[in-house]
């Protein structure tokens, strides 16, 4: 048996898991780019970012997402991390606004730097914890249909938008049983004396190679069958099908939909006073634009 | 060369929810060249059980001993340990998924090699353990991906031959076979038996049990439920459903029901059991 | 009439050795027919011949009596379902549902319906509970019942089993019997045709036809076609239990023509 990981779709009944997958992936494309826009002045961006955690904090509750399952799984995250901070911290800064943090020989490493690169981590980590939050609250299957949906517009141009949407929900679906499989020639193999925790790039090869051709053609003759067992059910890729899994966009969505479209369009105007005037403290924002 | 089983526990998904007792507390002994099946239903543990014989699993309480090796929680990382799968076989269900070399006689030469046998004598090995499964000269040559499925489990399986275990264990070893190409393979594996060979059968066929195996073990949602003889075990399941009875101990039983006098624990074969009518019809 | 009839019918892979060979035989309506024959007789490649996912080299099938043709070939196979021998690989969808439900999305079944539909047909299966449920939570005979409820929704006049049960345990095989039969009883219009090496199995269906190498070798009831031990033994098939009893019984003068082990207990007991 396969063991679970975060981020795998796990059945709760929420407010997210009840969303419009269409709905729920256009609204976390909307809040990564939210989170992306760069502000000059540093407050803004500190402010912005602690309402995107609260945010983010109070969807996982809803959601029902464990953090502490989140916080594990970011865990694997630290050698991006460290080389992130590597980066910045050997690029030299241009206009350094902050002192000096320390020196390592003759290169100077201002406190920009170090703020530059946690700001970065910060905004990965919001991303991957929003794109756990969708995939933990949506169906795959769900996500290939909505995947399909905004393909659409392709067929015209007779891009396989379908036949690409069933290839990929029998990927997902057959993913648990090719894992299970690949358990047990691993096993098999093992008891053939395969090693496959030690020993040189050759031998580990060899290994590999004793796994991956059993799993190739136990995968074609499964490809096969399924395909038969498709065709005597009626499939035909080109002809027209009804579906059993409707998206539905209810009232849900639509709160949804308001609510981080407004943060979206906040930020928006936020950025569009920060770069065209003078770079605006937050503080200050409701406070000019009563003034405008 | 047998195998100690001492009280051994292990959990799937320890950390999960879910987390399944798959062993609890099991124990027992297998004997130099015993002809053992280990029965249970789906998800009972045997498999799992199997497993922890040549330390695929290891058990996270007990110790399984073979000779000098000890299979334990604590010599889980041991290098040493590997060793074990060249004195215990497993030959897996539906073994035939595990072929991948581009001859049959490469096939069977891996699991030699994997010891460290260098390769001629590898390749001999190969051809002797194709022999004792009945597969001639001509097949060494080729892709075993071009034979039919009962020669390519016999391919599989000289692939265990080959590596010369004491102990093989065979996983379902029938399954999806008719009944002939069942009778043929189980007669193999007989013929190992003779050779002096140790067999562990896991098997759901009581007939195979009922005709083959010296002794029994049967296990319930991971516990040892019954140690003993076939005929023993068909008297201790009598009445359940969830496991077969041979016919000809469901006749047997009937029988005796009946009134006539017949000692079921005789009872392993037809003529058996037409011994004991033609017995009780005399006395009648 | 026959619901399905098979003439002369002949196919090969190659274009030289024949899978199936000269091959004719009828299946009345509504009835149980076994097929049996050994591993690589050729019972597999007859069950894709007919549902049309090989293509004969030479001979007819009739279908209610009319031959099926190029032009109407495609309604004969809106009325066959097969069902496959391994439970993994024809099921389909992500879910129980999805998977009883694509038949109907293929056959353009309206969406408002198919709930209801898909419910009636998990139940006919003993399967309602588990619809939420993905394949790698259900066991083998688990997954064989929602493959019967995804062909039966279809509302096929013959359903083919290609060794349905070949690969489950015991638990599986006798469920999935329990249920078939079922199914059966209630459908008195429903062909069955089961390709199968379970000698146990052909003994309760109707008719059983016996296949050799490609070849069509005896044919009739089961209780005179499983007592011929010379045509079982060409195809490496063993005679029931009850039935090689019973031979060896009347060696030492007792007669008994039981189709069971209740009544061969009874006729033995009688003898007395």
């Amino acid at each position: 048996m396969s063991t679970m990981t975060f981020g795998r779709y796990s059945f709760r009944d929420t407010f997210v898991h009840r969303l419009d997958a269409r709905n729920k992936i256009f609204l976390t494309l909307l809040f990564m780019v939210g989170i992306f826009f760069q502000f000059n002045k540093w407050s803004t961006s500190l402010i912005l970012s602690g309402i995107y955690i609260v945010v983010l904090l109070i969807l996982m509750l809803i959601s029902r997402v464990s953090l502490i399952a989140l916080l594990k799984s970011l865990g694997g995250l630290w050698v991006l991390v460290i080389f992130l901070m590597a980066i910045y911290i050997f690029i030299p800064t241009n206009n350094p606004k902050l002192p000096v943090a320390f020196t390592i020989g003759t290169l100077e490493v201002h406190w920009d730097a170090i703020c530059q690169s946690g700001y970065i981590i910060m905004r990965l980590v919001l991303m991957i914890s929003l794109t756990m939050i969708l995939t933990s609250t949506t169906k795959p299957m769900d996500m290939t249909y909505a995947f399909e949906w905004y393909m659409t517009p392709l067929k015209p141009i007779h891009f396989p938008v379908h036949e690409i949407a069933m290839t990929l929900s029998i990927a997902l679906r057959f993913i648990p049983t090719l894992l299970d499989e690949t358990e047990r020639i691993m096993k098999a193999q093992a008891s053939r004396g395969v090693d496959f925790n030690h020993g040189g790039i050759f031998k580990r090869f060899g290994a590999i190679i004793a796994l991956i051709i059993p799993l190739f053609v136990s995968a074609l003759e499964r490809s096969e069958e399924l395909a038969n067992a498709m065709i005597v059910r009626g499939y035909d890729p080109k002809a027209k099908r009804t579906r059993y899994r409707l998206l539905k966009f209810s009232w849900r969505d639509l709160i949804a939909f308001l609510f981080i479209g407004l943060m979206f369009a906040g930020i928006i105007v936020l950025f569009v006073f920060d770069r065209t005037g003078e770079p605006i403290d937050i503080i200050n924002f409701f406070f000019k634009v009563k003034g405008f | 060369m047998g195998i100690q089983i001492k009280n051994i526990f292990y959990t799937y998904q320890k950390k999960a929810t879910n987390a399944t007792l798959a062993l609890n507390d099991v124990s027992f002994e297998i004997k130099d060249n015993d002809f053992i099946a280990i029965v249970g239903e789906t998800g009972s543990g045997k498999s799992t059980l199997a497993q922890t014989f040549n330390a695929l699993i290891i058990p996270d309480q007990g110790e399984v001993v073979v000779g000098d090796y000890v299979v334990n929680y604590k010599n889980r990382k041991s290098r040493k340990l590997r060793g074990i799968r060249q004195r215990i076989g497993l030959v897996f269900q539906f073994p035939e998924y595990q072929l991948f070399e581009e001859t049959v006689e490469k096939d069977v030469a891996f699991g030699v090699k994997n010891f460290g046998v260098k390769n001629e004598e590898a390749l001999e090995r190969a051809h002797e353990a194709l022999n004792k499964v009945g597969l001639d000269e001509s097949y060494y040559k080729r892709a075993p991906f071009d034979l039919s499925g009962g020669e390519k489990r016999k391919v599989a399986i000289a692939g265990i031959l080959a590596i010369n275990p004491d102990i093989i264990i065979f996983d379902e070893p029938t399954a999806g076979f008719d009944p002939q190409s069942s009778k043929d393979l189980m007669k193999l594996i007989c013929e190992f038996h003779e050779q002096g060979k140790t067999i562990i059968v896991i098997t759901h066929d009581m007939d195979l049990v009922n005709t083959y195996a010296q002794r029994v073990v049967l296990l319930e949602m991971g516990q040892l439920a019954f140690d003993g003889t076939p005929a023993e075990l068909f008297s201790f399941i009598k009445g359940y459903d969830r496991l077969d009875i041979p016919t000809v101990i469901k006749v047997a039983n009937a029988l005796k029901e009946k009134g006539m006098d017949i000692d079921v624990n005789q009872i392993r074969g037809i003529d058996d059991l037409l011994a004991a009518i033609k017995k009780w019809r005399n006395k009648a | 009439m026959s619901k399905l009839e098979i003439k002369n019918l002949s196919f090969s892979y190659d274009g030289s050795n024949k899978v199936i060979d000269d091959i004719s035989f009828s299946v009345p309506k509504g009835s149980f027919v076994s097929v049996l024959g050994h591993n690589g007789s050729g019972k597999s490649t007859l069950a894709k011949l007919i549902v049309g996912l090989l293509e004969k080299n030479s001979g007819t099938i009739y279908f209610n009596g009319e031959e099926v043709t190029k032009d109407n070939i495609q309604n004969f196979q809106n009325k066959v379902s097969l069902i496959f021998q391994n439970p993994d690989n024809q099921f389909i969808g992500s879910t129980v549902e999805d998977d009883i439900a694509f038949g109907l999305e293929n056959r353009c079944f309206p969406h408002e319906k198919m709930q209801e539909e898909i419910e009636r047909f998990a139940e006919s299966v003993g399967m309602l509970d588990y619809l939420k449920k993905e394949p790698i939570a259900l066991s083998g005979g688990q997954k064989q019942r929602v493959a019967l409820a995804g062909a039966l929704i279809l509302r096929p006049e013959i359903l083919i089993l290609d060794e349905a049960t070949s690969m489950l345990d015991p638990k599986g095989k006798s469920t999935v019997r329990k249920w078939l039969k079922r199914i059966h009883r209630e459908n008195k219009e429903l062909t069955i045709f089961s390709i199968t090496h379970d000698i146990d199995e052909a003994l309760l269906s109707d008719k059983v036809l016996i296949l050799s190498k490609g070849k069509l070798i005896k044919e009739g009831k089961p209780q005179d076609v499983l007592r011929d031990e010379e045509a079982l033994l060409a195809v490496k098939l063993d005679m029931p239990f009850v039935y090689k009893l019973e031979k060896e019984l009347a060696g030492i003068g007792i007669n008994s023509n039981a189709d069971n082990v209740d009544q061969l207990v009874e006729d033995i007991w009688a003898s007395k």
